[in-house]
């Protein structure tokens, strides 16, 4: 069973295939949740090959729309999509912080491979990205928004067009990247396909919140009018599974549960912002006529703590910082009104798809897989795990059933029953009866590392330390 | 009503914009919220230090007919010295929210010499159709439903000049933000009334020494409102003792007062 070939028909790379832990068609065991509406896997009205709006958010957690269930949030826009098109609710970002997981989305790349192992380091020249390769069989390639790869909003990216956006954070500079996405979707008149990245920035201002929670989240509930409808406390607010103490020391004491609830609250009306923009960009695709002919597809680099192990922010493997939103929607191509909660899906998997998508070769070494199959609703082999990285020396990977992490600098390694303890409760790798789990995880994940090819971490990019002004933190990712 | 002035560091909002306030000397000029004028804001983000990028200009001028036009005029720094402009009309009644009737706005980024950049710029009008909002550009025409109470985020910048300076009952309606995406259960409240005092100006240095005169910070009655709804952090808006809007803070979000023309 193939783990992270594309579907090009390349062999496989060499993985872990011990223990086949996944069904191996797209309707087995656990298959697809919900029902489909109409025909699908048709081809475009037209007979031409598709365009693309890759639709990337922010620190948006797979859980936080409405459409996955959250009732403390409102998104209309993004719950049209989930009902236009198929939603993968075991999405996993490659690495939760913003570059690394950014780069993997554009190259089909773990991080390490492409040398983006931190923030503001640019994607090794070696590794080409979406725009380059979608460029090359002949589409327009435009961005506009964060990239982030290195520098938020340069105003030139090799392989796309750039609109030039930013100016601000996610509540100054989303309606403008929105605005511009709708522009050059309505402006436009070429005969060629293309692949248009929004990259949007909300909820990603809530990073501020912890890092400016003075003034921004005050000891006494700033707005009387909200103290009985913030949300709640996330039911694991409180757990301390054992872990590695760089996780340990991530936990987050600034807040009273009052506080903890204002800084949910504010997140979930962030998240509407950032649904308020993708309205604008889906509303303008449907009324460009293009909407039979586009491939839409909406993902995250990763998710926000949201006071889930009393954590803010990312950096760490559980659920909501590593799990993100993959929904991809054609009207008439792809299986609609679907949820996917068996099949574990990866960023690495957005190149291969659009590549299937667009009749194109992934490029050589993309690890991810096509997602076609799936949103077709067609059989086909599925991979056993994904893999995560975490603070460069850290992996996580999540079987159908556990999730194991494990850090290269500390003792502790984490095994969750993700079926029995979904909100990551209780650390079990040193339990003996899993320790057979475990064994079976270590091996997985020794051969996983033993099959990438990593390269040279590329420069960081960014203000030298020296020019900092004294006392001021480096800007959240 | 205030008993004592405080710092304005100590009031949320503007404990976070104080430090872009340093010298901030209130507008002693008579301000008539009814009538015609011109009022410029700096748009500023408050993310860690803050940043000051760009201008926001609102007119007002009265139509004859109970209804006013306000014009917007958004013009911010994107990075590569390129420009984000949004200019806009808006026809509103004179009521408490500033209803609008239609508006019509242009939208385009422009690069350092001035010249849009391809594809950026896009014109569309919205009316008020039938308990419907009608948006119309030159490839479509689209309708939504909206609450007979509505706004758009630009007009409140007019409205909330005209609230009463003390409690009163909620005003609740929907608002459209950014002229097309509709937000539900938004809600406009007195929120206090206070005495600030911001920041004295530290003496600029000349070659010669110490300025002489640096201006005065004076204490300042301010009335705030808050505004929570759907999508958009809360925001409070801050207006003098004439009602004139000084400046309107959410979250990382800020406009802050300039000066007012006519």
């Amino acid at each position: 069973m193939p783990n992270d070939d594309s579907s090009s028909g390349k062999p496989a790379r060499p993985g872990p295939s011990r223990r086949r832990f996944l069904q191996t068609g797209a309707l087995g065991a656990g298959g697809l949740m919900t029902g489909f509406g109409r025909g699908f896997g048709t081809p475009s009205p037209s007979g031409q090959r598709p365009n693309f709006l890759i639709l990337v958010c922010d620190q948006l957690g797979l859980d936080a729309i409405s459409g996955h269930g959250c009732a403390d949030v409102r998104t209309p826009n993004i719950d049209r999509l989930v009902r236009r098109g198929t939603t993968f609710l075991e999405s996993h970002s490659t690495n939760p912080v913003c570059s690394p997981a950014r780069s993997s989305l554009f190259t089909g790349r773990m991080p390490v491979e492409t040398g983006v192992i931190s923030n503001n380091r640019p994607i090794h020249p070696s590794v080409p990205n979406m725009g380059h390769w979608l460029g090359r069989a002949g589409y327009e390639s435009v961005y506009c928004g964060k990239w982030h790869l290195p520098g938020g909003y340069p105003t030139e990216i090799e392989g796309f067009t750039v609109l030039p956006s930013g100016g601000g954070q996610g509540d100054l500079v989303d309606s403008t990247v929105a605005r511009n996405c709708e522009a050059y979707l309505k402006n436009r008149t070429g005969a060629e396909p293309f692949l248009l990245v929004a990259s949007l920035l909300q909820p990603h201002d809530i990073c501020y919140w912890a890092i400016q929670h003075e003034a921004l989240v005050p000891e006494n509930l700033p707005f009387e009018q909200l103290a009985d409808s913030l949300p709640p406390l996330p039911p694991n607010h409180k757990a301390r599974p054992s872990a590695p103490e760089r996780l340990d020391r991530m936990i987050y004491e600034n807040f009273s549960d009052e506080q903890w609830r204002y800084y949910l609250y504010i997140y979930y009306r962030q998240v509407e912002m950032l649904d308020g923009d993708v309205g604008r960009i889906l509303d303008a695709v449907d009324d460009s006529g293009r909407a039979r002919d586009t491939v839409i597809v909406l993902t995250a680099d990763h998710g926000d703590g949201r006071g889930r192990h009393q954590h803010v922010q990312k950096w760490y493997p559980y659920e909501e910082s590593v799990k993100v939103p993959m929904i991809v929607s054609c009207p008439g191509r792809i299986a609609e009104n679907a949820a996917d909660a068996s099949h574990l899906v990866s960023g690495l998997d957005l190149m291969s798809t659009v590549c299937d998508y667009a009749g194109v070769a992934p490029p050589p070494d993309a690890r991810g897989r096509s997602l076609r199959p799936l949103c077709e609703q067609q059989p086909t082999e599925w991979r056993e795990f994904v893999a995560s990285e975490h603070h460069v020396v850290g992996r996580m990977l999540r079987t159908p059933q556990y999730k194991y992490v494990r850090y290269r600098d500390d003792p502790v390694e984490q095994l969750f029953d993700m079926q029995a303890d979904p909100w990551e409760t209780k650390n079990l790798y040193d339990a003996p009866r899993f320790a057979g789990v475990v064994a079976d995880h270590r091996k997985l994940l020794d051969a996983w590392e033993a099959s990438l090819a990593p390269v040279a971490p590329t420069p960081e990019v960014g203000i030298p330390p020296r020019k900092r002004p004294a006392g001021a933190k480096k800007r959240p990712s | 009503m205030p008993t004592s002035t405080i710092p304005a560091g100590d009031e949320f909002t503007l404990d976070i914009v104080a430090p872009h306030l340093e010298g901030f000397e209130p507008p002693v000029e008579p301000w008539d919220p009814q009538a015609d004028g011109r009022l410029t804001y700096g748009i500023y983000t408050l993310a860690m230090r803050g940043a000051r990028l760009g201008t926001l200009g609102m007119s007002r001028r009265s139509l004859g007919d109970g209804t006013v036009s306000l014009t917007v005029d958004y013009d911010k720094a994107v990075p590569g010295n390129h420009r984000q402009k949004m200019a806009a009309e808006i026809v509103c009644r004179t009521d408490a929210i500033s209803t609008p009737l239609r508006w019509q706005f242009t939208s385009k980024t422009v690069a350092p010499g001035g010249k849009t950049i391809a594809g950026t710029r896009w014109t569309k009008s919205g009316r008020v159709v039938d308990g419907g909002l009608e948006m119309t550009d030159a490839r479509s025409t689209r309708r939504v439903a909206l609450p007979e109470a509505h706004t758009v985020n630009w007009a409140l910048f007019d409205a909330v000049m005209r609230l009463p300076r003390r409690p009163f009952d909620p005003i609740h309606f929907a608002l459209v933000d950014h002229f097309d995406q509709v937000k539900p259960a938004h809600r406009l409240s007195y929120r206090k009334t206070v005495d600030v005092v911001f920041p004295s100006p530290a003496s600029p240095k000349t070659e010669t020494g110490p300025a002489s005169k640096a201006p005065r910070a004076r204490p300042l009655r301010l009335h705030g409102y808050d505004q929570l709804g759907h999508g958009m952090v809360p925001w409070v808006w801050w207006v003098d003792d004439r009602g004139r809007l000084l400046f309107a803070v959410s979250g990382l979000e800020a406009y802050l007062y300039e000066r007012a023309e006519g």
